[in-house]
């Protein structure tokens, strides 16, 4: 596996570093895709574990989200927006999954006994999670879980801020109730 | 303090929830405080959404990435830029070739009909001509039809 540290070198700039790594992702240079898989796959992977609650599923989708922004470098039209390009994307396929699952428990693939009753809280959440749909949840989850502010998670849903606050009220509000629902409060 | 719903009640709820993304302005705050003394419904309405999104946050998952996804990743990557071999297109290919010459067949009969038949006629236009030279007088003979 590569670290995206030992690719940092003596430019200070992130953003203009990453340029420079997508332009020559343009020119067909592996050790620049393995820089730029690097950096991301932690934040892809998180947020589509935190959006499907299924972790073998969550490196599909991110495998899936890197694929197709590389294969679609030449829609890409500013070089600077890769990250807010391949982030999108994730979001999107996990979207279309949530949309596709059925309203069911997946079932946890690690449980380890050391974490007691935050397995079954995971699980309870996971399964109220399930039964918002997949808008309401995935504004939730990007904002709760991932701590995004309100304009990444317009800009990776790609609607409006105001559509964000509207959404992210609703899902409160009906992740409460069924919270209170399942726990008897 | 009173388990009865009170005036404000759906304002003090509102802002319970928007508590959790900006910092309410003094006039609101103050509200809702007041609201929160008086009302039990909704100190506990609060009480139970605080509680929903602290187990919302504490759910969060911390990614695991197998070992070798970076490689797994590139492969793919390279597997689908790989040109695809002609054997995979040759199907295709002899369908296309099957239809490029029937459509060209199809093209030269419905060109060629009718400049045949332009050639018939005049054919039977130069006959009759001829005909008329060589012999002016002679008089058309008729031949019944055998019925």
């Amino acid at each position: 596996m590569i670290d995206a540290q030992s690719y940092v070198g003596s430019v200070v700039d992130p953003a203009a570093q990453e340029w420079q790594w997508v332009l020559r992702c343009r020119k067909g240079d592996d050790s620049a895709l393995g820089f730029l898989i690097a950096k991301h796959r932690t934040r892809l992977i998180r947020t589509a574990s935190n959006l499907l609650r299924d972790r073998h599923e969550a490196e599909d989708v991110a495998q899936e989200s890197f694929l197709k922004a590389f294969r679609e470098l030449h829609k890409l039209r500013d070089d600077r927006a890769f990250s807010g390009y391949l982030y999108r994307i994730c979001v999107r396929l996990c979207m279309d999954r949530l949309r596709l699952k059925r309203a069911e428990i997946a079932e946890f693939d690690k449980a380890t006994p050391s974490q007691g009753g935050a397995i079954e809280n995971k699980v309870l959440i996971e399964k109220l999670l399930a039964q918002l749909p997949a808008d309401l949840r995935t504004t939730l989850v990007l904002r709760e879980m991932d701590q995004l502010s309100y304009e990444e998670v317009a800009e990776a849903m790609r609607v409006p801020i105001g559509t964000v606050r509207s959404r992210l009220h609703t899902a409160r509000e009906r992740f409460r109730k069924l919270w209170i629902e399942a726990v008897g409060e | 303090m009173t388990n009865s719903r009170l005036f404000g009640c759906g304002k003090f709820k509102w802002l319970s929830i928007e508590r959790f993304d900006r910092s309410l302005t003094p006039k609101e705050d103050g509200f809702y405080r007041k609201h929160r003394e008086v009302c039990f419904t909704c100190m506990r309405y609060e009480q139970q959404g605080l509680n929903a999104m602290n187990m919302l946050n504490s759910a969060a998952l911390e990614p695991e990435i197998s070992e070798n996804f970076d490689e797994r990743v590139l492969r793919n990557l390279r597997v689908s830029r790989r040109p695809v071999s002609l054997a995979y297109w040759s199907p295709a290919f002899a369908g296309a070739a099957v239809a490029v010459l029937a459509l060209v067949a199809a093209l030269q009969l419905l060109s060629r009909t009718p400049v045949q038949m332009n050639q018939a006629d005049r054919g039977a236009y130069n006959y009759q001509r001829d005909a008329q030279v060589i012999a002016p007088n002679l008089p058309n003979l008729e031949i019944p039809r055998v019925q």
